[in-house]
């Protein structure tokens, strides 16, 4: 045997743990997936195939799908905004030299460490009518503030002012962009009579575009695929209100024993999240590459 | 000049597609059910799953050193996810021998052959007598008049715990096991008692509670819907309806009845009053004079107001609900013969029947057996209640299947979610109950 033979050999026998886990655990369930939604399948009895019978009455027959797509578009276009501005604003701010940086960053970060589900029951508590914090702070300022999970028109606002929350992980994301920019190109600035505002618009913001995009890409993908917070705080409800796709999806599968339908809403899924990144790509020229400039000046 | 570490649009392109494909098809792989215990050793194995935790360590402790010829393991599972569990470790192969089901359960499970027949055993059980029951167990545990399962508790509804201190005060009468009106009081008198037991501070806001109802409590509108002549559905056995009846005549009414103690009435606890201290903690505020529950004996016992318990109102005929929470032997399993030993002995021998009955009612054979062990007069009058409510409803003919049928838990979303739109404003009680009837009506037949 060769000693080429040999070490290719050994590179692929060190990379089977790998490759069987990725085959067993995700290429198997995914393909198990697609022929699920395919077929009545109630996880008790065999699947039957019915051909594309579920994809037909999830967008014929079933109101509710609609209702989860519109309820999870509004929270997409609501919550990614939001994260990924507050998210980069404080990481503005803590790459400032101030005293005690370090426990500022963590305290930021902290959030993001926390069980979703004991976070959730916090949120149960910060905005409940009566006892909670916030209508206590508003009742301070002579605002009766409304039934935050329990009334319909504000349950879905409610859940969207939850997810600032989660801003520290992007934070942490963006602070590592911030701190790769060159300081040189600060030095630039300066120079040339550039001053904070300047020093942001021409050299911060665009040398850290990509870590915007980062962010916001994969913002769009866990805003599509939210469940923890609608799952405990309000199961969907008050009158489908808060109804995300995942949790229409987990309710199929897990409740009513509609695997079939559940794995079509999966596949519907992965193909809206699947537009969604193609159109974000797309639109991406406005994000800056400093070593495809390098390359256009040599 | 430029960075330390250039990020090439290329390299950056590539290292987010794979990111993103990464959590994209993440999204499609579901978590896999836990894997099973090792296989049989002497003595023979009895795996029993439920979801009562601790509460039933005494019991199979107890039935474990009656029954040394088993190695019983005591299998609990969180409420939450019970659902989930049942059916994939039934799918998996690897379900407990014995399983403890709800009306809702079963209803959607049995159909799916979960169940092992027990037609063979309950015959050939020479210390079982079949008029005993409180309802026959193919009824209450069955499917299509086959017995799967043996219930454990009588099939109680909800009934309305009372505090009488504020009934006494408002100059009402609690009309309680042997009052004259115990079976007789109906809609008008429950709204009358909560008028006249509801105060309100000057700004309108409440300082007492007529009725904590849970914005309409499960038990509580099959109950106004039975009693008032209506039913849910075109096969009151609920096994195979091949249409709903949510808008007839008599179930708009009920809901309607229901409905009106919050917004006509104004006398019930709201949403927001029950988030913070529940139905149960605001009856044991001693602000509620009424509040529509299970058997909250347990938690009447930490009351300091004297309290009683009365029946739902009636109106046309006393109702009742059968199917309840049962023990079902595991049709795959290769221990049928020690799984009915034990739910037999839980469910119709005194000595498993006092061990569950402490932490549940009154267990649904022999019931009026175990009215003797009752630890006071109070929880007596209690499972009395029970009992006779029960029997009236089975004279009356009304004592139907609590769970609505093996799409029961769709049904009750839907319901939900409309009646959450009624109580906001935005649909009367016809509106709702015909909506509920258009997505109802497809998922049955």
């Amino acid at each position: 045997m060769s000693m080429r033979l040999r070490e290719e050999l050994e590179a692929y026998l060190f990379l089977l743990p790998w490759i069987l886990g990725f085959l067993i655990f995700l290429v198997g369930p995914l393909a198990a997936s697609l022929y699920f939604s395919l077929a009545d399948y109630n996880i008790l009895q065999p699947p039957k195939l019915v051909g594309l019978a579920n994809y037909q009455t999830m967008f014929a027959d079933d109101p509710l799908f609609l209702k989860s797509l519109r309820i999870t578009a509004i929270y997409t276009f609501a919550s990614v905004p939001l994260i990924v501005t507050l998210g980069y604003l404080v990481a503005l701010l803590l790459n400032q030299k101030v005293r005690g940086l370090a426990v500022w960053r963590t305290i930021f970060y902290l959030p993001a460490v926390v069980s979703g589900v004991a976070v959730a029951v916090m949120w149960v508590w910060v905005f409940d009518p009566d006892g909670g914090i916030v209508n206590n702070l508003l009742r301070l300022v002579g605002i009766e503030g409304p039934a935050w999970f329990t009334d319909p028109d504000w349950a879905l606002t409610t859940l969207i002012l939850t997810s600032l929350w989660g801003i520290g992980g992007g934070m942490v994301v963006y602070l590592a962009g911030m701190q790769g920019v060159p300081t040189h190109l600060y030095e630039a600035c300066e120079l040339d009579g550039g001053g904070t505002w300047n020093r942001f618009r021409h050299v911060t913001l665009p040398m850290t575009t990509p870590v915007i995009f980062f962010n916001l890409l994969i913002g769009i993908i866990g805003s599509w695929q939210v469940f923890t917070n609608a799952f405990v705080i309000t199961n969907g409800g008050p009158a489908n209100a808060t109804l995300f796709y995942v949790l229409f999806l987990y309710r199929q599968g897990w409740k009513y024993h509609k695997m079939g339908y559940a794995s079509a809403l999966a596949w519907v899924l992965f193909f809206i999240i699947l537009i969604f990144t193609i159109v974000v790509f797309k639109t991406s020229g406005w994000v800056y590459y400093e070593s495809d400039q390098a390359d256009q000046s040599k | 000049m430029i960075g330390k570490f250039p990020m090439s649009r290329r390299r950056f392109l590539s290292v987010t597609g794979l990111t993103v494909a990464g959590s994209a098809l993440a999204a499609c792989v579901a978590p896999m059910a836990p894997a099973a215990d090792d296989a049989a050793m002497a003595p023979e194995p009895l795996r029993i799953t439920h979801w009562w935790g601790e509460a039933f360590d005494n019991a199979m402790a107890a039935f474990a050193e009656q029954h040394p010829q088993y190695d019983v393991a005591n299998e609990p599972a969180p409420w939450d996810g019970y659902h989930t569990k049942i059916p994939t470790t039934v799918a998996a192969g690897t379900a407990a021998d014995v399983m403890f089901m709800n009306a809702g359960q079963f209803m959607e499970l049995l159909p799916q052959g979960v169940g092992a027949d027990l037609t063979e055993h309950l015959n050939g059980d020479p210390a079982l007598d079949a008029n005993l029951w409180a309802i026959d167990p193919a009824l209450d545990t069955g499917w299509e008049g086959v017995a799967y399962g043996l219930p454990q508790w009588h099939p109680d509804s909800a009934n309305l715990w009372v505090n009488k201190d504020l009934m006494s005060e408002a100059g009402i009468e609690t009309p309680e096991w042997g009052h004259d009106d115990f079976m007789t009081w109906n809609w008008n008198d429950l709204v009358e008692a909560t008028v006249a037991t509801t105060k309100r501070m000057d700004d309108g806001s409440f300082e007492q509670w007529g009725i904590a109802l849970g914005r309409l409590h499960s038990s509580a509108y099959r109950d106004m819907v039975w009693t008032n002549g209506g039913e849910f559905f075109d096969d009151t056995t609920h096994e195979r309806p091949t249409e709903s009846l949510f808008t007839d005549p008599e179930v708009v009414e009920a809901f309607q009845y229901l409905v009106d103690f919050e917004l006509k009435h104004n006398v019930g606890t709201r949403p927001d009053d029950e988030a913070v201290i529940g139905p149960d903690g605001s009856y044991l505020s001693g602000k509620v004079a009424i509040t529509w529950n299970w058997n909250i004996y347990g938690v009447m016992k930490q009351a300091n107001f004297d309290w009683g318990i009365i029946t739902p109102p009636f109106q046309q005929g006393r109702a009742n609900k059968y199917g309840g929470n049962s023990w079902v032997v595991n049709s795959a399993s290769d221990h049928q013969d020690a799984g009915y030993e034990f739910i037999s002995w839980a469910a119709t021998k005194l000595e498993g029947q006092k061990q569950f009955v402490a932490v549940g009612t009154v267990p649904a054979y022999n019931p009026h057996g175990i009215i003797p062990e009752a630890e006071s007069e109070a929880q007596s009058n209690v499972w009395k209640l029970i009992i006779a409510r029960q029997e009236a409803a089975i004279e009356d003919g009304v004592a139907r299947a609590y769970s609505l049928g093996p799409h029961g838990t769709e049904i009750e979303d839907i319901l939900n979610a409309e009646i959450a739109l009624i109580f906001n404003g935005d649909r009367s009680v016809e509106e709702a109950l015909a909506n509920v009837k258009a997505q109802a009506d497809p998922l049955l037949g």
